[in-house]
């Protein structure tokens, strides 16, 4: 065996392919680029993007509720409760790691501090595996039952949790786990299932971006926290320090679910006790205080708009508008909203109430989906060296030369070459119902910046190597 | 008011007919973004001028015959050898408190410098293994491999680009360890 040396591994990583060095520069620049156009949209692109599909659509549905979509086709049956979500401080308001009561520490608390803390059991593993383009790690989906709201309000009674395949029986283990969903994200996705040949529906889809661990979810059995849990989801011994293994060693209570809300609190309270800054959960009362806010509100409410609520930091609040639960670039970000003279910024689009009057309601589009009759359009396909493995159907909409536009993309992932392979393609609807298929590089063009949804096809014969 | 530069065609054209305004085009250019590059990897800000510096002049020597497809990463690339070069020299007289030096202590499997066991090492051997490794990786992890073991950027900042919190880009990180120590020892090298 060879051994390696922290230098002998410097000196490799300097004689590394440039196209790598290459990739990484235009990725940065793309992000860049993201930020230039829509600073505020990049901060959701990844992971509050598809929270806003929720939240909006819940927002849309107390909206639909009370008359503002003039009859509009809602979501329905994709959002059965509404959610109020509430803000929370920031990590980094945190600050450093901490100490209380003799040991327990503040590290993951954060997590858990924004608002939205639930309980839920398993209550079945889908049969299926599912896989994202861009990630070649197969996922199963659980079907997790909310059995009690911690933080939070208005949750729906039965959430999806998308965990890697690896991890299934696993999470199945356990009867009960406490999940935050600032961590582990949230959306409302559809995918089409490969043996059935129909589309899935998960309304209230909820994923983690690596593999389980402490903070994503915290495993209970007999009401017990079982801290082996976090070696098993790794299948490695090593705990990250952000992990906090020693948490539950050190922390006097130790046993009982829901000391981790007692927990919370006791972290809150210490920091209330030490800064003279107030952490409490921030509502809309705490945002729109000042006239130009006051004015934010009038127009966004006056507008019919449909918009969501979420948490960037505690020093600025945004919100998105929502089309009947599918995002558009629309924003309007209130900064230093706790200050007199708090910052509005919005976003160059802004919708008029004419322009919700008039747009192609691509809901109808994505229920019509169906996997047969539809040939990837870039990838030749073959049943030899092809397995199909799943499909993504998705919406979205964009003001395009003054007009509303629905977006509606599809996706096709195969098994190919040991690893996985995809394609793509996207519709582009008018308000007028007239339609066109666009490619993706044309439609992040006219879009004018990428979008978190928007992948390129994967060129033939290229192979996405398999994860462990 | 925001200066406008050349592009990346015209620099490279100047640089082939050896005019020097190719040197300070590209200093004008590049120069803040190479040397917050340098700087995480020394530490300290005037090896980080001097190292830049350096990297003008070596892609001056380079170019021509070289012709590259992205002058950036092309830049990036040669700054990184001499940075390297210039912080092995340092390391020798004391620990460089650098961004380069935390991102090499993350890999805690690997043996210190000090090593009594120490081989001599087919570096590109190693540097293929760890090419075909990242190439395994979605995008997302490439770029966090790059940014953080390549260009030493400290997790904050590669969390601020990716508008990822800095818990998020640390598990990342946890990932991409552990399933480079995976790589590693499934090719045999001891970690």
């Amino acid at each position: 065996m060879r051994k390696i040396n922290k230098e002998d591994f410097n000196s490799a990583i300097s004689e590394l392919d440039v196209s790598f060095v290459s990739e990484a520069v235009k990725y940065e620049e793309k992000l860049e680029k993201r930020k230039a156009h829509h600073n505020v949209l990049v901060r959701f692109a990844a992971t509050a993007a598809v929270l806003c599909i929720v939240f909006g659509a819940a927002t849309a549905y107390k909206l639909f509720e009370r008359g503002y979509f003039g009859g509009l086709e809602f979501m329905t049956g994709t959002q059965d409760e509404p959610i109020e979500y509430y803000i929370g401080p920031a990590y980094s308001e945190y600050g450093e790691q901490k100490e209380i009561n003799g040991g327990a520490s503040s590290m993951i608390a954060p997590r858990f501090s924004d608002g939205c803390v639930i309980k839920l059991s398993v209550s079945e593993i889908l049969g299926d595996t599912y896989y994202e383009p861009g990630d070649s790690t197969p996922y199963s989906i659980a079907v997790l039952n909310v059995t009690e709201v911690i933080v939070g309000e208005g949750f729906p009674s039965e959430i999806y949790f998308r965990c890697k395949e690896s991890e299934k029986e696993l999470l199945a283990g356990y009867e009960s786990f406490i999940m935050s969903i600032d961590q582990i994200g949230i959306e409302n996705y559809v995918m089409i299932n490969a043996d059935l040949n129909e589309l899935k529906y998960f309304p209230h889809m909820f994923t983690v971006g690596v593999s389980l661990g402490y903070g994503d979810v915290i495993p209970f059995n007999n009401e017990k926290v079982d801290v082996n849990f976090y070696s098993r989801a790794h299948g490695i011994d090593e705990i990250n320090p952000y992990d906090l293994s020693s948490f539950y060693d050190d922390y006097p209570v130790k046993e009982d679910a829901l000391e981790l809300s007692k927990v919370e609190k006791e972290i809150l309270k210490h920091y209330k006790k030490d800064s003279k800054t107030k952490y409490s959960y921030i509502t809309e009362a705490d945002v729109f205080k000042t006239p130009e806010a006051r004015e934010t509100l009038t127009y966004m409410n006056k507008a019919g708009n449909v918009f969501m609520q979420t948490m960037v930091s505690s020093e600025e609040v945004n919100y998105r508008r929502i089309i009947n639960g599918f995002l558009t670039e629309e924003y309007i970000s209130v900064k230093n909203f706790k200050e007199k003279n708090c910052e509005i910024e919005k976003s160059n689009i802004s919708y008029t109430e004419e322009d919700l009057e008039a747009f192609y309601g691509i809901l109808p589009v994505i229920k019509s989906k169906k996997l047969s009759p539809y040939v990837p359009p870039h990838l030749k396909v073959s049943e030899a060296t092809h397995s199909f493995k799943n499909g993504v159907v998705f919406g979205f909409y964009r003001k395009i030369e003054g007009k509303v536009c629905g977006i509606v993309g599809s996706i096709w992932i195969y098994g190919y070459g040991g690893g996985i392979t995809y394609d793509t393609e996207y519709e582009l609807y008018y308000p007028d119902g007239g339609s066109c298929i666009i490619e993706a590089d044309k439609l992040e063009e006219m879009i004018s910046m990428p979008h978190p949804y928007v992948y390129p096809p994967m060129k033939d014969g290229v192979v996405l190597g398999i994860s462990k | 008011m925001k200066t406008k530069h050349l592009d990346d065609a015209q620099i490279v054209e100047l640089f082939f007919e050896r005019n020097e305004d190719a040197v300070s085009e590209s200093e004008a250019k590049y120069g803040s973004y190479l040397r917050s590059i340098a700087y995480n990897i020394l530490g300290n800000s005037s090896d980080a001028e001097e190292c830049v510096s350096d990297t003008l002049a070596d892609v001056w020597r380079k170019i021509p015959p070289a012709r590259p497809e992205s002058l950036k990463a092309f830049f990036v690339s040669v700054l990184r050898r001499r940075a390297v070069d210039s912080y092995r020299r340092s390391h020798r007289l004391r620990d460089i408190p650098s961004q380069l030096t935390a991102s090499l202590d993350e890999l805690e499997f690997l043996a210190e410098d000090k090593s009594d066991v120490h081989e001599t090492f087919d570096t590109l051997e190693l540097s293929r293994v760890i090419n075909v490794f990242i190439s395994s990786l979605p995008e997302r992890r490439r770029y966090i491999f790059i940014s953080r073991f390549y260009m030493a950027r400290p997790i904050d900042e590669i969390a601020r680009r990716l508008s990822l919190s800095r818990s998020s880009v640390n598990k990342e990180l946890a990932h991409i360890r552990r399933d480079l120590r995976e790589k590693l020892e499934s090719e045999g090298y001891s970690v």
